[in-house]
Protein backbone atom coordinates (compact mmCIF):
# COMPACT_ATOMS: atom_id res chain seq x y z
CA UNK A 1 0.00 0.00 0.00
CA UNK A 2 1.32 3.42 -0.86
CA UNK A 3 2.40 5.75 1.89
CA UNK A 4 -0.55 8.01 1.10
CA UNK A 5 -2.95 5.12 1.63
CA UNK A 6 -1.21 4.17 4.84
CA UNK A 7 -1.58 7.73 6.06
CA UNK A 8 -5.27 7.81 5.18
CA UNK A 9 -5.71 4.59 7.10
CA UNK A 10 -3.56 5.26 10.15
CA UNK A 11 -3.79 8.98 10.74
CA UNK A 12 -7.24 8.76 12.29
CA UNK A 13 -6.04 6.21 14.86
CA UNK A 14 -4.29 8.83 16.99
CA UNK A 15 -3.12 11.98 15.22
CA UNK A 16 -6.46 12.76 13.64
CA UNK A 17 -8.63 10.73 15.97
CA UNK A 18 -12.25 11.65 15.22
CA UNK A 19 -13.30 11.98 18.83
CA UNK A 20 -10.14 13.10 20.60
CA UNK A 21 -8.77 15.45 17.95
CA UNK A 22 -11.50 16.28 15.45
CA UNK A 23 -14.03 16.39 18.32
CA UNK A 24 -16.72 14.67 16.27
CA UNK A 25 -19.21 12.02 17.35
CA UNK A 26 -18.91 12.64 21.08
CA UNK A 27 -22.64 12.24 21.79
CA UNK A 28 -22.77 8.57 20.99
CA UNK A 29 -19.58 8.08 22.96
CA UNK A 30 -21.42 9.27 26.05
CA UNK A 31 -24.50 7.18 25.62
CA UNK A 32 -23.41 3.71 24.58
CA UNK A 33 -20.25 3.30 26.60
CA UNK A 34 -21.86 2.01 29.79
CA UNK A 35 -21.02 -1.50 28.66
CA UNK A 36 -18.26 -2.91 26.47
CA UNK A 37 -20.64 -5.08 24.52
CA UNK A 38 -22.83 -2.20 23.34
CA UNK A 39 -19.78 -0.06 22.63
CA UNK A 40 -18.33 -2.80 20.46
CA UNK A 41 -21.52 -3.27 18.46
CA UNK A 42 -21.90 0.48 18.07
CA UNK A 43 -18.30 0.78 16.82
CA UNK A 44 -18.86 -1.94 14.25
CA UNK A 45 -22.13 -0.33 13.11
CA UNK A 46 -20.59 3.13 12.81
CA UNK A 47 -17.54 1.81 10.97
CA UNK A 48 -19.71 -0.11 8.54
CA UNK A 49 -21.89 2.92 7.82
CA UNK A 50 -18.83 5.15 7.51
CA UNK A 51 -17.03 2.85 5.08
CA UNK A 52 -20.03 2.35 2.81
CA UNK A 53 -21.08 5.98 2.91
CA UNK A 54 -17.55 7.10 2.04
CA UNK A 55 -17.52 4.54 -0.76
CA UNK A 56 -20.89 5.62 -2.12
CA UNK A 57 -20.18 9.33 -1.93
CA UNK A 58 -16.78 8.87 -3.48
CA UNK A 59 -18.15 6.87 -6.40
CA UNK A 60 -20.70 9.61 -7.06
CA UNK A 61 -18.44 12.54 -6.32
CA UNK A 62 -18.20 13.71 -9.92
CA UNK A 63 -21.90 13.34 -10.60
CA UNK A 64 -23.50 14.97 -7.56
CA UNK A 65 -24.75 18.44 -8.45
CA UNK A 66 -23.24 20.91 -6.06
CA UNK A 67 -26.55 22.42 -5.03
CA UNK A 68 -27.88 19.20 -3.45
CA UNK A 69 -24.58 17.82 -2.24
CA UNK A 70 -25.30 17.67 1.49
CA UNK A 71 -28.80 16.32 1.00
CA UNK A 72 -27.57 13.49 -1.17
CA UNK A 73 -24.86 12.61 1.33
CA UNK A 74 -27.43 12.54 4.10
CA UNK A 75 -29.78 10.37 2.07
CA UNK A 76 -27.05 7.84 1.50
CA UNK A 77 -26.06 7.88 5.18
CA UNK A 78 -29.67 7.59 6.35
CA UNK A 79 -30.39 4.64 4.07
CA UNK A 80 -27.27 2.85 5.29
CA UNK A 81 -28.24 3.43 8.91
CA UNK A 82 -31.75 2.09 8.33
CA UNK A 83 -30.35 -1.03 6.71
CA UNK A 84 -27.90 -1.43 9.60
CA UNK A 85 -30.76 -1.10 12.08
CA UNK A 86 -32.75 -3.76 10.22
CA UNK A 87 -29.77 -6.11 10.25
CA UNK A 88 -29.27 -5.61 13.98
CA UNK A 89 -32.94 -6.26 14.70
CA UNK A 90 -32.76 -9.46 12.69
CA UNK A 91 -29.50 -10.93 13.97
CA UNK A 92 -28.68 -9.23 17.30
CA UNK A 93 -32.08 -8.45 18.75
CA UNK A 94 -31.22 -8.04 22.42
CA UNK A 95 -28.30 -5.75 21.60
CA UNK A 96 -30.44 -3.69 19.27
CA UNK A 97 -32.89 -3.25 22.15
CA UNK A 98 -30.09 -2.01 24.38
CA UNK A 99 -28.85 0.39 21.72
CA UNK A 100 -32.47 1.44 21.04
CA UNK A 101 -32.54 4.88 19.46
CA UNK A 102 -28.78 5.28 19.30
CA UNK A 103 -28.53 3.19 16.17
CA UNK A 104 -30.89 5.56 14.40
CA UNK A 105 -28.93 8.47 15.81
CA UNK A 106 -25.84 7.35 13.88
CA UNK A 107 -27.36 9.43 11.09
CA UNK A 108 -26.70 12.53 13.17
CA UNK A 109 -23.13 11.55 14.01
CA UNK A 110 -21.15 14.48 12.66
CA UNK A 111 -18.18 12.26 11.99
CA UNK A 112 -19.90 10.43 9.15
CA UNK A 113 -21.20 13.48 7.34
CA UNK A 114 -17.92 15.22 8.09
CA UNK A 115 -15.78 12.57 6.43
CA UNK A 116 -18.17 12.32 3.50
CA UNK A 117 -18.03 16.02 2.88
CA UNK A 118 -14.34 16.66 3.51
CA UNK A 119 -12.72 13.48 2.26
CA UNK A 120 -14.98 11.32 0.14
CA UNK A 121 -16.04 14.19 -2.07
CA UNK A 122 -12.42 14.81 -3.04
CA UNK A 123 -10.81 11.40 -3.15
CA UNK A 124 -11.15 8.14 -5.00
CA UNK A 125 -13.09 5.14 -3.72
CA UNK A 126 -10.11 3.14 -2.52
CA UNK A 127 -8.72 6.02 -0.44
CA UNK A 128 -12.17 6.85 0.86
CA UNK A 129 -12.69 3.32 2.06
CA UNK A 130 -9.34 3.40 3.83
CA UNK A 131 -10.25 6.72 5.41
CA UNK A 132 -13.55 5.21 6.55
CA UNK A 133 -11.82 2.23 8.10
CA UNK A 134 -9.23 4.45 9.75
CA UNK A 135 -11.77 6.79 11.29
CA UNK A 136 -13.90 3.85 12.34
CA UNK A 137 -10.96 2.28 14.12
CA UNK A 138 -10.06 5.60 15.77
CA UNK A 139 -13.67 5.95 16.94
CA UNK A 140 -13.68 2.37 18.18
CA UNK A 141 -10.45 2.88 20.13
CA UNK A 142 -11.93 5.76 22.08
CA UNK A 143 -15.30 4.06 22.60
CA UNK A 144 -13.82 0.77 23.78
CA UNK A 145 -11.39 2.49 26.12
CA UNK A 146 -14.10 4.61 27.71
CA UNK A 147 -16.49 1.67 27.90
CA UNK A 148 -13.86 -0.56 29.50
CA UNK A 149 -13.26 2.04 32.24
CA UNK A 150 -16.93 2.66 32.80
CA UNK A 151 -17.96 -0.96 32.93
CA UNK A 152 -15.00 -2.05 35.02
CA UNK A 153 -15.20 0.68 37.63
CA UNK A 154 -18.96 1.05 37.43
CA UNK A 155 -19.91 -2.60 37.81
CA UNK A 156 -16.71 -4.60 38.25
CA UNK A 157 -17.31 -6.48 35.02
CA UNK A 158 -15.90 -6.58 31.51
CA UNK A 159 -18.16 -7.87 28.73
CA UNK A 160 -20.56 -8.95 31.44
CA UNK A 161 -18.15 -11.26 33.22
CA UNK A 162 -17.01 -10.40 36.71
CA UNK A 163 -13.44 -9.15 36.95
CA UNK A 164 -13.52 -7.28 40.22
CA UNK A 165 -15.77 -9.01 42.73
CA UNK A 166 -18.16 -6.45 44.13
CA UNK A 167 -19.04 -6.17 47.79
CA UNK A 168 -22.47 -7.62 47.00
CA UNK A 169 -20.86 -10.68 45.54
CA UNK A 170 -18.59 -11.13 48.54
CA UNK A 171 -15.54 -9.26 47.28
CA UNK A 172 -13.88 -6.00 48.16
CA UNK A 173 -14.81 -3.75 45.27
CA UNK A 174 -17.33 -0.96 45.79
CA UNK A 175 -18.70 -0.02 42.35
CA UNK A 176 -18.41 3.65 41.41
CA UNK A 177 -21.92 4.75 40.53
CA UNK A 178 -20.69 7.92 38.82
CA UNK A 179 -19.13 5.77 36.11
CA UNK A 180 -22.56 4.74 34.94
CA UNK A 181 -23.71 8.31 34.32
CA UNK A 182 -22.96 10.32 31.18
CA UNK A 183 -20.75 12.93 32.84
CA UNK A 184 -18.24 10.20 33.62
CA UNK A 185 -17.86 9.57 29.88
CA UNK A 186 -17.19 13.26 29.41
CA UNK A 187 -14.50 13.21 32.08
CA UNK A 188 -12.87 10.12 30.61
CA UNK A 189 -12.84 11.60 27.11
CA UNK A 190 -11.33 14.78 28.53
CA UNK A 191 -8.60 12.73 30.18
CA UNK A 192 -8.01 10.90 26.89
CA UNK A 193 -7.69 14.19 25.01
CA UNK A 194 -5.22 15.37 27.61
CA UNK A 195 -3.21 12.15 27.38
CA UNK A 196 -3.13 12.31 23.60
CA UNK A 197 -1.83 15.85 23.61
CA UNK A 198 0.80 14.94 26.16
CA UNK A 199 2.21 12.25 23.88
CA UNK A 200 1.68 14.25 20.70
CA UNK A 201 2.47 17.86 21.58
CA UNK A 202 2.04 18.81 17.94
CA UNK A 203 -1.70 18.45 18.46
CA UNK A 204 -1.89 21.23 21.02
CA UNK A 205 -3.93 24.01 19.46
CA UNK A 206 -2.68 27.55 19.19
CA UNK A 207 -4.79 29.63 21.55
CA UNK A 208 -6.97 32.04 19.63
CA UNK A 209 -6.09 35.09 21.62
CA UNK A 210 -2.38 34.59 21.17
CA UNK A 211 -1.77 33.87 24.87
CA UNK A 212 1.26 31.60 25.29
CA UNK A 213 1.79 30.28 28.81
CA UNK A 214 5.56 29.98 28.27
CA UNK A 215 5.73 33.63 27.36
CA UNK A 216 3.38 34.84 30.02
CA UNK A 217 5.76 37.65 30.94
CA UNK A 218 6.11 38.92 27.43
CA UNK A 219 3.69 41.60 26.29
CA UNK A 220 0.51 40.31 24.69
CA UNK A 221 0.68 40.42 20.90
CA UNK A 222 -1.33 43.30 19.58
CA UNK A 223 -4.05 42.58 17.04
CA UNK A 224 -2.83 43.61 13.63
CA UNK A 225 -4.17 46.84 12.23
CA UNK A 226 -6.93 46.18 9.66
CA UNK B 1 -18.53 18.61 -9.90
CA UNK B 2 -20.20 21.98 -10.31
CA UNK B 3 -21.77 22.57 -13.68
CA UNK B 4 -20.11 24.97 -16.07
CA UNK B 5 -21.27 28.55 -16.09
CA UNK B 6 -22.45 28.23 -19.65
CA UNK B 7 -25.23 25.80 -18.81
CA UNK B 8 -28.57 27.55 -18.42
CA UNK B 9 -30.00 27.58 -14.87
CA UNK B 10 -33.16 25.68 -15.76
CA UNK B 11 -31.20 22.76 -17.14
CA UNK B 12 -28.95 22.72 -14.07
CA UNK B 13 -32.02 22.53 -11.84
CA UNK B 14 -33.40 19.76 -13.98
CA UNK B 15 -30.14 17.83 -13.63
CA UNK B 16 -30.22 18.22 -9.89
CA UNK B 17 -33.83 17.10 -9.71
CA UNK B 18 -33.18 14.07 -11.86
CA UNK B 19 -30.13 13.07 -9.85
CA UNK B 20 -32.04 13.45 -6.61
CA UNK B 21 -34.87 11.31 -7.98
CA UNK B 22 -32.48 8.54 -8.98
CA UNK B 23 -30.75 8.59 -5.57
CA UNK B 24 -34.14 8.40 -3.83
CA UNK B 25 -35.28 5.45 -5.92
CA UNK B 26 -32.06 3.53 -5.37
CA UNK B 27 -32.01 4.19 -1.64
CA UNK B 28 -35.69 3.31 -1.23
CA UNK B 29 -35.10 0.05 -3.08
CA UNK B 30 -32.15 -0.81 -0.86
CA UNK B 31 -34.07 -0.08 2.32
CA UNK B 32 -37.21 -1.94 1.19
CA UNK B 33 -35.30 -5.00 0.08
CA UNK B 34 -33.49 -5.11 3.41
CA UNK B 35 -36.71 -4.74 5.38
CA UNK B 36 -38.57 -7.42 3.44
CA UNK B 37 -35.70 -9.88 3.37
CA UNK B 38 -34.98 -9.52 7.07
CA UNK B 39 -38.65 -9.38 8.08
CA UNK B 40 -39.08 -13.06 9.02
CA UNK B 41 -35.96 -13.11 11.19
CA UNK B 42 -37.09 -9.93 12.93
CA UNK B 43 -40.57 -11.28 13.57
CA UNK B 44 -39.12 -14.43 15.06
CA UNK B 45 -37.01 -12.32 17.39
CA UNK B 46 -39.98 -10.18 18.34
CA UNK B 47 -42.09 -13.25 19.08
CA UNK B 48 -39.35 -14.74 21.23
CA UNK B 49 -39.04 -11.46 23.10
CA UNK B 50 -42.77 -11.41 23.73
CA UNK B 51 -42.59 -14.91 25.14
CA UNK B 52 -39.76 -13.81 27.41
CA UNK B 53 -41.78 -10.86 28.67
CA UNK B 54 -44.71 -13.18 29.31
CA UNK B 55 -42.46 -15.40 31.39
CA UNK B 56 -41.15 -12.33 33.16
CA UNK B 57 -44.66 -11.17 33.96
CA UNK B 58 -45.45 -14.59 35.39
CA UNK B 59 -42.34 -14.40 37.54
CA UNK B 60 -40.60 -17.33 35.85
CA UNK B 61 -37.80 -15.17 34.45
CA UNK B 62 -35.77 -12.87 36.64
CA UNK B 63 -33.87 -9.71 35.75
CA UNK B 64 -30.54 -10.46 34.10
CA UNK B 65 -31.32 -14.07 33.30
CA UNK B 66 -30.74 -15.09 29.70
CA UNK B 67 -31.73 -18.73 29.36
CA UNK B 68 -31.38 -20.65 26.14
CA UNK B 69 -34.32 -21.06 23.78
CA UNK B 70 -34.82 -24.58 25.06
CA UNK B 71 -34.84 -23.47 28.68
CA UNK B 72 -37.38 -20.79 27.79
CA UNK B 73 -39.66 -23.36 26.19
CA UNK B 74 -39.26 -25.60 29.19
CA UNK B 75 -40.19 -22.86 31.66
CA UNK B 76 -43.14 -21.93 29.49
CA UNK B 77 -44.39 -25.49 29.38
CA UNK B 78 -44.07 -25.95 33.14
CA UNK B 79 -45.06 -22.50 34.33
CA UNK B 80 -47.85 -21.25 32.10
CA UNK B 81 -51.12 -22.67 30.89
CA UNK B 82 -52.89 -20.88 28.09
CA UNK B 83 -56.67 -20.61 28.27
CA UNK B 84 -59.28 -19.26 25.90
CA UNK B 85 -61.51 -16.86 27.69
CA UNK B 86 -64.92 -15.64 26.59
CA UNK B 87 -64.67 -11.96 27.45
CA UNK B 88 -68.34 -11.23 27.92
CA UNK B 89 -69.15 -14.07 30.26
CA UNK B 90 -65.79 -14.56 31.93
CA UNK B 91 -65.91 -18.29 31.33
CA UNK B 92 -63.24 -20.45 29.80
CA UNK B 93 -63.86 -21.86 26.35
CA UNK B 94 -62.62 -25.18 25.07
CA UNK B 95 -59.37 -24.95 23.21
CA UNK B 96 -59.57 -24.79 19.49
CA UNK B 97 -58.89 -28.14 17.97
CA UNK B 98 -56.45 -26.90 15.39
CA UNK B 99 -54.59 -23.78 14.45
CA UNK B 100 -52.22 -21.53 16.37
CA UNK B 101 -53.16 -20.37 19.84
CA UNK B 102 -52.39 -16.72 19.25
CA UNK B 103 -55.77 -15.18 19.95
CA UNK B 104 -54.67 -11.61 19.95
CA UNK B 105 -55.10 -11.07 16.26
CA UNK B 106 -58.40 -9.46 15.43
CA UNK B 107 -60.09 -11.03 12.47
CA UNK B 108 -63.47 -9.51 11.74
CA UNK B 109 -65.25 -12.83 12.21
CA UNK B 110 -64.20 -13.23 15.81
CA UNK B 111 -64.11 -9.67 17.01
CA UNK B 112 -66.65 -6.99 17.69
CA UNK B 113 -66.58 -3.26 17.92
CA UNK B 114 -65.31 -2.12 21.28
CA UNK B 115 -67.49 0.08 23.48
CA UNK B 116 -66.37 3.71 23.55
CA UNK B 117 -63.20 4.05 25.59
CA UNK B 118 -60.25 6.36 26.07
CA UNK B 119 -57.59 3.73 25.61
CA UNK B 120 -57.93 3.79 21.83
CA UNK B 121 -59.25 0.24 21.61
CA UNK B 122 -61.29 -0.13 18.45
CA UNK B 123 -62.16 -3.79 18.41
CA UNK B 124 -62.43 -6.48 21.04
CA UNK B 125 -62.06 -10.18 20.40
CA UNK B 126 -64.82 -12.50 21.44
CA UNK B 127 -62.31 -14.92 22.84
CA UNK B 128 -58.94 -13.90 24.19
CA UNK B 129 -55.98 -15.84 25.51
CA UNK B 130 -55.15 -15.57 29.20
CA UNK B 131 -52.38 -17.49 30.92
CA UNK B 132 -52.58 -19.25 34.25
CA UNK B 133 -49.36 -19.02 36.25
CA UNK B 134 -48.33 -22.42 37.56
CA UNK B 135 -45.95 -23.08 40.41
CA UNK B 136 -45.43 -26.71 41.34
CA UNK B 137 -48.56 -27.56 39.42
CA UNK B 138 -50.73 -25.12 41.38
CA UNK B 139 -52.32 -22.06 39.82
CA UNK B 140 -51.02 -19.02 41.70
CA UNK B 141 -52.10 -16.28 39.33
CA UNK B 142 -53.17 -15.25 35.86
CA UNK B 143 -51.57 -13.12 33.17
CA UNK B 144 -53.84 -10.87 31.12
CA UNK B 145 -52.75 -9.34 27.82
CA UNK B 146 -53.35 -5.59 27.80
CA UNK B 147 -52.87 -2.84 25.27
CA UNK B 148 -53.69 0.81 24.98
CA UNK B 149 -52.73 4.18 23.66
CA UNK B 150 -49.57 5.82 24.95
CA UNK B 151 -48.18 9.11 23.76
CA UNK B 152 -46.50 8.11 20.53
CA UNK B 153 -47.51 4.50 20.16
CA UNK B 154 -49.62 1.62 21.31
CA UNK B 155 -48.43 0.01 24.50
CA UNK B 156 -48.61 -3.79 24.52
CA UNK B 157 -48.02 -5.64 27.74
CA UNK B 158 -48.91 -8.36 30.20
CA UNK B 159 -50.59 -7.72 33.54
CA UNK B 160 -50.02 -10.54 36.02
CA UNK B 161 -52.48 -10.88 38.89
CA UNK B 162 -52.65 -13.12 41.93
CA UNK B 163 -55.20 -15.92 41.91
CA UNK B 164 -57.50 -13.79 44.06
CA UNK B 165 -58.01 -11.55 41.05
CA UNK B 166 -57.38 -8.43 43.07
CA UNK B 167 -53.64 -7.99 43.51
CA UNK B 168 -51.03 -7.17 40.92
CA UNK B 169 -48.04 -9.45 40.61
CA UNK B 170 -46.33 -7.67 37.73
CA UNK B 171 -46.80 -5.37 34.77
CA UNK B 172 -44.46 -5.93 31.87
CA UNK B 173 -44.55 -4.32 28.44
CA UNK B 174 -43.26 -6.12 25.37
CA UNK B 175 -43.78 -3.50 22.73
CA UNK B 176 -44.10 0.26 22.61
CA UNK B 177 -42.60 3.25 20.88
CA UNK B 178 -42.45 5.75 23.71
CA UNK B 179 -39.58 8.16 24.21
CA UNK B 180 -36.56 6.44 25.73
CA UNK B 181 -35.79 7.92 29.12
CA UNK B 182 -39.28 9.36 29.56
CA UNK B 183 -42.25 7.23 28.53
CA UNK B 184 -39.77 4.44 27.93
CA UNK B 185 -39.20 4.24 31.68
CA UNK B 186 -42.25 1.97 31.89
CA UNK B 187 -39.66 -0.71 31.11
CA UNK B 188 -37.35 0.29 33.93
CA UNK B 189 -36.91 -2.03 36.88
CA UNK B 190 -37.52 0.80 39.32
CA UNK B 191 -40.96 1.63 38.02
CA UNK B 192 -41.91 -2.00 37.55
CA UNK B 193 -41.01 -2.58 41.20
CA UNK B 194 -43.86 -0.27 42.22
CA UNK B 195 -46.52 -2.59 40.88
CA UNK B 196 -46.40 -5.84 42.89
CA UNK B 197 -48.96 -5.71 45.67
CA UNK B 198 -51.09 -2.99 44.14
CA UNK B 199 -54.76 -3.69 44.65
CA UNK B 200 -57.42 -3.26 42.03
CA UNK B 201 -60.83 -3.23 43.61
CA UNK B 202 -61.95 -2.08 47.04
CA UNK B 203 -64.45 -3.67 49.44
CA UNK B 204 -67.37 -2.10 47.64
CA UNK B 205 -66.31 -3.63 44.36
CA UNK B 206 -65.24 -0.35 42.82
CA UNK B 207 -62.21 -0.35 40.54
CA UNK B 208 -59.80 2.04 42.17
CA UNK B 209 -56.50 1.28 40.47
CA UNK B 210 -54.90 4.54 39.29
CA UNK B 211 -51.58 5.67 37.96
CA UNK B 212 -50.83 9.06 39.33
CA UNK B 213 -49.08 11.12 41.93
CA UNK B 214 -49.81 10.10 45.46
CA UNK B 215 -51.45 12.86 47.43
CA UNK B 216 -50.21 14.61 50.55
CA UNK B 217 -52.53 14.15 53.53
CA UNK B 218 -55.11 16.80 54.27
CA UNK B 219 -53.44 19.36 56.52
CA UNK B 220 -54.59 20.14 60.03
CA UNK B 221 -57.26 22.59 61.09
CA UNK B 222 -54.99 25.62 60.64
CA UNK B 223 -56.43 27.96 58.06
CA UNK B 224 -54.32 27.71 54.95
CA UNK B 225 -53.42 30.96 53.32
CA UNK B 226 -51.38 31.47 50.21
CA UNK B 227 -48.17 32.02 52.17
CA UNK B 228 -48.26 28.78 54.14
CA UNK B 229 -46.28 26.16 52.25
CA UNK B 230 -47.82 22.74 51.78
CA UNK B 231 -46.14 19.81 53.36
CA UNK B 232 -45.17 17.85 50.28
CA UNK B 233 -42.23 15.93 51.65
CA UNK B 234 -42.14 12.40 50.31
CA UNK B 235 -42.66 10.99 53.77
CA UNK B 236 -45.90 12.87 54.10
CA UNK B 237 -47.68 11.06 51.26
CA UNK B 238 -50.71 8.97 51.96
CA UNK B 239 -50.22 5.23 51.72
CA UNK B 240 -52.46 4.08 48.94
CA UNK B 241 -52.55 0.47 47.81
CA UNK B 242 -54.56 1.34 44.75
CA UNK B 243 -52.22 3.97 43.37
CA UNK B 244 -48.96 3.65 41.49
CA UNK B 245 -46.73 6.68 41.01
CA UNK B 246 -46.67 8.09 37.51
CA UNK B 247 -43.36 8.81 35.83
CA UNK B 248 -42.15 12.39 36.06
CA UNK B 249 -41.79 13.86 32.60
CA UNK B 250 -43.97 11.14 31.09
CA UNK B 251 -47.43 12.37 31.97
CA UNK B 252 -49.30 11.17 28.94
CA UNK B 253 -47.66 7.78 28.84
CA UNK B 254 -48.41 7.26 32.53
CA UNK B 255 -52.01 8.34 32.05
CA UNK B 256 -52.17 5.99 29.08
CA UNK B 257 -51.10 3.08 31.25
CA UNK B 258 -53.73 3.94 33.84
CA UNK B 259 -56.49 4.41 31.28
CA UNK B 260 -55.58 1.20 29.52
CA UNK B 261 -55.59 -0.84 32.72
CA UNK B 262 -58.86 0.63 33.89
CA UNK B 263 -60.43 -0.35 30.58
CA UNK B 264 -59.16 -3.91 30.56
CA UNK B 265 -59.95 -4.48 34.23
CA UNK B 266 -63.37 -2.95 33.82
CA UNK B 267 -66.74 -4.37 32.90
CA UNK B 268 -66.12 -3.97 29.20
CA UNK B 269 -63.24 -6.42 29.11
CA UNK B 270 -61.86 -8.69 31.85
CA UNK B 271 -64.29 -7.45 34.48
CA UNK B 272 -66.59 -10.48 34.41
CA UNK B 273 -63.62 -12.87 34.55
CA UNK B 274 -62.05 -11.03 37.46
CA UNK B 275 -65.33 -10.94 39.33
CA UNK B 276 -65.53 -14.71 39.00
CA UNK B 277 -61.92 -15.01 40.15
CA UNK B 278 -62.58 -12.94 43.23
CA UNK B 279 -65.68 -14.97 44.01
CA UNK B 280 -63.55 -18.13 43.61
CA UNK B 281 -65.92 -19.43 40.99
CA UNK B 282 -63.21 -20.22 38.47
CA UNK B 283 -62.39 -23.89 38.27
CA UNK B 284 -58.72 -24.07 37.29
CA UNK B 285 -58.87 -27.79 36.79
CA UNK B 286 -61.60 -27.53 34.20
CA UNK B 287 -60.18 -28.53 30.87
Amino acid sequence: MSSESMRALRDPFFDHNPIAVQMLGICSALAVTTRLQTALVMSIAVTAVLVFSNLGVSLLRNAIPSSIRIVVELTIIASLVIVTDQILKAYAYSISRQLSIFVGLIITNCMILGRAETFAMRNGPAMSVLDGVGNGVGYALVLLLVAACRELFGTGRLFGSSVLLTVEEGGFFVPNGLMLLSPAAFFLIGLLVWALRTFRPALIDEPLSGYRPDRAHAPMPRPEAP
Amino acid sequence: MPTSRNEPIASERWRAFRFAAIVCVVCSLAVSVAAVALGPAQEKNAARFREQQLLRAAGHLREGEAPSAEAVRDRYARGLRERRLDLRSGHYLPKRAAGPERLLSMEATDSREAPPNEAGIKRLPEAIAVYEILEEGQVVGVVLPVQGKGLWSTLWGYLALEADGNTVRNLVFYEHGETPGLGGEIDSARWRALWPGTRLVDERGELRLTVGKRLPPATSQEPRDADTPHDTRAGALVEDDFRVDAIAGATITSQGVGTMLRFWLGADAFGPYLARLRAREVDFDEL
